[in-house]
């Protein structure tokens, strides 16, 4: 019986070790004193290699870290060769950071408003990461209006955690998709985030970080027309074995 | 004044008032009756809005009755409140959904994104073909019924029925690519073709054909997607009422064709044509009919409770959805209409860990001799039913152990999960066919056939549904439980592996499930025995498949020094022969090629050791030579020589020139649209496109006249005599300089071939010269 | 529903791609050596995806010097077996 068909990925690109190295620590410090904030950080998908280095930084200054991996974007052996690099013992770094992948909007939804919380209480953590949480939105399958929905119920969902003191950071590669309007829930995602973050690539294939938006949003402003109903919230999973 | 009919479930539909039930009686009489059913959907919510849920159903055009009851909710066990909705008209169950859900979020849904006629057979536990006893009033409608029969069952009669084929005439290009349709029906023993000019006349005489054979079935090839549309488009231009449907008062149901991304390629599922009261079965459009025929389709109807005809198009993952979602109806738990369970949060190591699949050992390079190969029979679903693993019992609330090895994921002791439940029966069944049909071989070629087509109907249902358990669109599923059979799997084949080694045995290869063992001069009953051994230790039964005169082990195309997995080519003391992965049994590879490997592969069928093997060598050699000969000759037919592909895009998406974009917008200038992940089947007349800028013709376009690239194809034929004879120091190279006279250079192929040197660390096994 | 984790033989190729400068400075028969050297590493595909360590280029080190092992062991096998047969010629 075969093996069912998998996924093959690129290599990651590599970025300048020291740039990242610094830039990561930078971001790091500002992402965590203080906790609880929102941030997202876009461009291509070299994004990913920069938020598992800052992960890999925070992992070994002792942070905990959940990470909702929303496009199968999680490398483990990024950490490790980090980890390998700095003569520290890959393990203590892998046994530290946690992930929850989901496959289709409705899992992304559940893991973002229900189990993230949930488990990084249990772990008295205040970090967390989020991976391309729009992909599984763009999904035909699934309708828009409900996937605008969802939208704005993980939003207030990472507000209400923000509030708590967490802090996350959410990881985007840039894409324009079909059908067009899809393409405007990028928009409501940034309209929802305290700082957003450019990933550029200039002529010399060097990257930089650049602060694209800076704004302490007040509320969550609901889309026009579009109603949020649905308001219970029983828990089937709090028990749950996490 | 009622009457009892003995007799089968024939059909099922939704109607405005209940559900209509065609039966057929054991001298083949049909029967239409109605039968009384409201079906009806759950919403979980909060107080405030199960009010809100009472005042919108009175809104909602569709008479509605709103209750509040319980049901149990999967994963956790516990009771929930939930409102109950009752939808009196069945035929608007879906839009009643849509209604509901302009209102409430999707995880406030359950049971409602079901089939009605499924949801009627779940609450009923009738089944399609069920043989019984029905009561029916003097209004025709179904009263009571009691059934003889069980859909677990695996003896069962089934009714006479009669068949009506309807194909295009011409068979030999696939409709989709001819602009008139030329239609032949067959029933009762005799063809007739529809030549008429007129389509009023064509129409016309088919409506008589219909009305004298009154077919239960209609069979077709592309009648979903070709014949049935056009013929109803016909109709209506002309006014011509066709008499496809038995009964008249009720439409076709029909849905449309879908191009989707799944597991990193493009799928393309064509649109279903379905009659009511009689049934349209597609050849071309049906998996399981063309892998087990009619008794296949009706095994798996009467085991899922999914009518015929939609049985018929579904894929095998909806088939083994059913039995869960009967289980759960029966068992009063709540069915969520989007699957929403996402992963447990593991740490970075436990993934390592848990994100792999089975076991595969790499076989050592060429010919090999004494080797066996043993199969564990059906070990995932064993694996699943064995150690109860299922979506809600891996890594349960209320149990802890650490049943799964390597991971330590707890399974429920409590228990048993609905993956089990449902298919322990699935997996007994397989086995009782597999032996029937063992016994009949032979000895009753009808029903041997009749028994290999259930099991293998049921073989695909089984296969699918591991990879159900973490497929992202299952109802009920959890990656933790796929995870977790991969443990068990790799588990079992280390234990085969260990467990062979102390009896002496060396293990060559290994994937997932089967593995390849060596020992010199071993018995049939010392192999028996260690199936024993090993069943005992795993709880999964392992039986030897055969035990190999010699076994070909092929290099990689990427590299001639090493092996790829689940390649492989024998034949079997007991005289039959297994290929995989090579270019015989490969969908893409041209008929010529395949023809000529297997004539190779059958001169070495009396072979008994690789010394015979090497002396069959220059008459192998000789299949080869007159291959290319004839294909230099110019004169091969080229409907050998022609490739089939999937395409990934649309025509006018390719951005380049590769041949499948020529092809593909060839087709498209034809006027036939093709989907992404459609097939198209050409002939390639120049590759380098320097001669011919169209590089290859689509079958449908294609004139002899355009002949067919010589080069090209010759290198096919060598690279598939080189799989078999390289072991023997045959490359292409090497084969070219001896097929081909010196004159003509042969194209030389874009990637260098690596050198052949002596490997620096020789496996032990590896043929040498 | 995709894998995360990649194949071993693609972690393999990973591992290469990531040793290609070194490849590339070397002569060419060092160059064949490199790469029958990687190969040794695919013939052991099963016992590094089982062993799944976090830093996968220690068990292909370890698949190598197994493979080494090998050679070396056989090397002497035919050394000794050489050397009685040139004996048993001598007394002859």
């Amino acid at each position: 019986m075969s093996p069912p068909a998998i996924q093959t990925r690129q290599p990651f690109s590599s970025v300048p070790a020291a740039d990242t190295v610094q830039s990561s620590e930078n971001l790091v410090h500002a992402f965590t004193n203080p906790p609880g904030k929102v941030y997202l950080l876009h461009g291509d998908h070299t994004v990913f290699t920069l938020s598992l280095t800052m992960a890999s930084v925070a992992l070994t200054k002792g942070t905990t870290i959940a990470v909702v991996d929303g496009g199968n974007r999680f490398n483990v052996h990024l950490i490790s060769r980090f980890a390998r690099e700095h003569r520290i013992d890959p393990a203590k770094l892998l046994d530290r950071i946690f992930i929850s992948r989901g496959f289709t909007c409705y899992q992304m939804e559940q893991a973002l408003t229900r189990r993230l919380p949930a488990f990084l209480a249990s772990k008295g953590s205040t970090t967390a990461m989020i991976f391309n949480p729009l992909e599984t939105l763009y999904d035909e399958q699934a309708p828009l209006r409900e996937v605008r929905q969802i939208l704005c119920r993980v939003l207030a969902a990472l507000q209400e955690m923000k509030q708590r003191g967490t802090s996350v950071l959410i990881a985007s590669v840039d894409q324009t998709v079909w059908p067009e309007e899809r393409n405007a829930l990028f928009q409501t995602l940034t309209s929802s985030m305290d700082r957003v973050y450019r990933l550029e690539q200039d002529d010399h294939q060097h990257y930089s970080i650049q602060l694209e938006r800076h704004s302490s949003p007040s509320s969550i402003l609901p889309l026009k027309g579009e109603s949020t109903h649905g308001t219970h919230r029983t828990d089937i999973h709090k028990y749950h074995r996490q | 004044m009622k009457t009892v009919l003995s007799g089968w479930l024939f059909d099922v539909y939704p109607s405005t008032n209940g559900m209509v039930v065609w039966l057929i009686d054991s001298e083949g009489r049909k029967h239409r009756c109605t039968a009384p059913f409201v079906p009806s959907l759950f919403l979980h919510l909060s107080p405030q809005d199960v009010r809100r849920a009472h005042t919108l159903a009175a809104r909602c055009d569709t008479p509605l009755t709103v209750t509040t009851t319980t049901r149990k909710e999967l994963y956790s066990d516990d009771a929930w409140d939930v409102v109950q909705v009752f939808v009196h008209n069945p035929t608007r169950f879906s839009s009643v959904v849509r209604f509901f859900e302009q209102f409430f979020p999707h995880f406030a849904f359950f049971d409602s994104d079901l089939l009605v006629p499924q949801l009627f057979l779940y609450e009923t536990n009738l089944f399609p073909l069920a043989y019984g006893d029905y009561e029916i009033d003097q209004h025709h409608r179904l009263i009571a019924w009691t059934i003889n029969d069980d859909n677990e069952a695996m003896e069962y009669s089934l009714p006479p029925l009669s068949t009506l084929w309807l194909k295009n005439g011409n068979n030999f290009v696939p409709p989709k690519y001819r602009k008139h349709l030329q239609l032949e029906v067959s029933y009762d023993g005799r063809t007739y073709s529809l030549e008429q000019e007129n389509p009023r006349d064509v129409l016309e005489t088919l409506n008589r054909h219909l009305h004298r054979c009154d077919p239960d079935i209609v069979l077709t090839e592309y009648g979903d997607s070709i014949i049935l549309p056009h013929l109803t488009a016909l109709s209506a231009r002309h006014n011509v009422p066709l008499l496809l449907n038995r009964d008249e008062n009720t439409p076709y149901f029909r849905t449309r064709e879908s191009s989707f991304f799944q597991y990193g390629k493009i799928v393309h599922k064509d649109g279903a044509f379905e009659l009511a009261g009689r049934w349209h079965l597609d050849e071309q459009n049906s998996f399981t009919f063309g892998e087990a025929d009619l008794d296949g389709v009706f095994e798996l109807a009467r085991l899922t409770q999914i009518p015929v005809q939609r049985q018929a198009r579904v894929s095998i993952g909806t088939s083994m959805s059913s039995l869960q979602l009967s289980w759960a109806h029966r068992h009063q738990y709540l069915i969520p209409s989007k699957k929403r369970e996402p992963e447990d949060f593991k740490s970075a190591s436990t993934l390592l860990l848990a994100d792999r699949g089975g076991l595969i050992f790499n076989p050592p390079l060429g010919y090999h001799e004494e080797v066996a190969e043993l199969d564990f029979v059906s070990m995932y679903p064993t694996i699943m039913v064995e150690k109860n693993v299922s979506p809600e019992t891996v890594n349960c609330r209320c149990c802890s152990n650490a049943a799964v090895p390597e991971l330590g994921y707890t399974i429920c002791e409590r228990r048993e999960g609905i993956v089990p439940a449902t298919l322990r029966s699935v997996v007994q069944k397989r086995a009782h066919y597999k032996k029937l049909k063992r016994y009949y071989k032979g000895k009753d070629d009808a029903l041997f056939r009749k028994y290999d087509r259930r099991q293998n109907a049921l073989k695909w249902m089984l296969v699918s549904c591991f990879g159900y358990l973490g497929y992202k669109n299952a109802r009920f599923g959890k990656i933790e439980a796929h995870e977790s059979v991969n443990a068990f799997s790799r588990d079992a084949i280390l234990t085969a592996k260990e467990l062979a080694e102390r009896r002496g045995f060396r293990m060559l290869h290994a994937i997932i499930d089967c593995v390849w063992l060596k020992k010199p001069d071993t018995s049939e009953q010392e192999y028996e025995e260690l199936c024993r051994a090993i069943a005992d230790r795993t709880g999964i039964d392992i039986s030897l498949e055969g035990i190999y005169n010699w076994i070909l082990f092929p290099a990689s195309k990427q590299d001639p020094l090493i092996t790829t997995a689940n390649r492989y080519a024998g034949w079997y003391r007991h005289g039959d022969f297994k290929v995989r992965g090579l270019e015989t049994r490969r969908r893409d590879t041209p008929p010529f090629i395949k023809t000529m490997q297997k004539a190779m592969f059958d001169r070495m069928a009396p072979a008994r050791t690789i010394t015979d093997v090497e002396a069959l060598v220059p008459s192998l050699l000789d299949i080869g030579r007159n291959a290319v000969a004839m294909l230099r000759s110019g004169k091969v037919n080229p409907m050998e020589l022609v490739m089939r592909r999937h395409i990934t895009k649309e025509a006018n998406e390719y951005a380049n020139r590769s041949v499948s974009a020529v092809v593909a917008t060839l087709i498209e200038e034809m006027g036939v649209h093709l989907a992404a992940g459609e097939t198209i089947e050409f002939i390639l007349i120049d590759q380098s496109g320097k001669k011919k800028p169209e590089k290859a013709k689509p079958l449908a376009l294609y004139a002899f006249e355009d002949g067919y690239d010589i080069d090209y194809y010759t290198e096919l034929t060598l690279k598939a005599v080189e799989s078999l004879l390289s072991p023997f120091g045959y490359t292409v190279d090497r084969l070219k300089a001896l097929f081909l006279p010196p004159p003509l250079k042969s194209r030389t192929s874009p990637k260098s071939r690596p050198v052949q040197t002596e490997p620096l660390f020789s496996a032990p096994h590896q043929q040498s010269l | 529903m995709g894998r995360t984790v990649p194949t071993f033989t693609n972690i393999i190729d990973s591992e290469v791609a990531g040793w290609s400068k070194f490849r590339r400075g070397l002569q060419l028969e060092d160059q064949e050596i490199f790469d029958e050297v990687f190969r040794a590493a695919k013939r052991h595909l099963a016992t590094n995806f089982y062993a799944m360590r976090a830093i996968p280029f220690e068990s292909i080190i370890m698949s190598i010097i197994i493979e080494q092992g090998k050679a070396i062991k056989e090397l002497r096998q035919r050394l000794v077996q050489a050397n009685a047969l040139a004996a048993h010629e001598e007394h002859a």
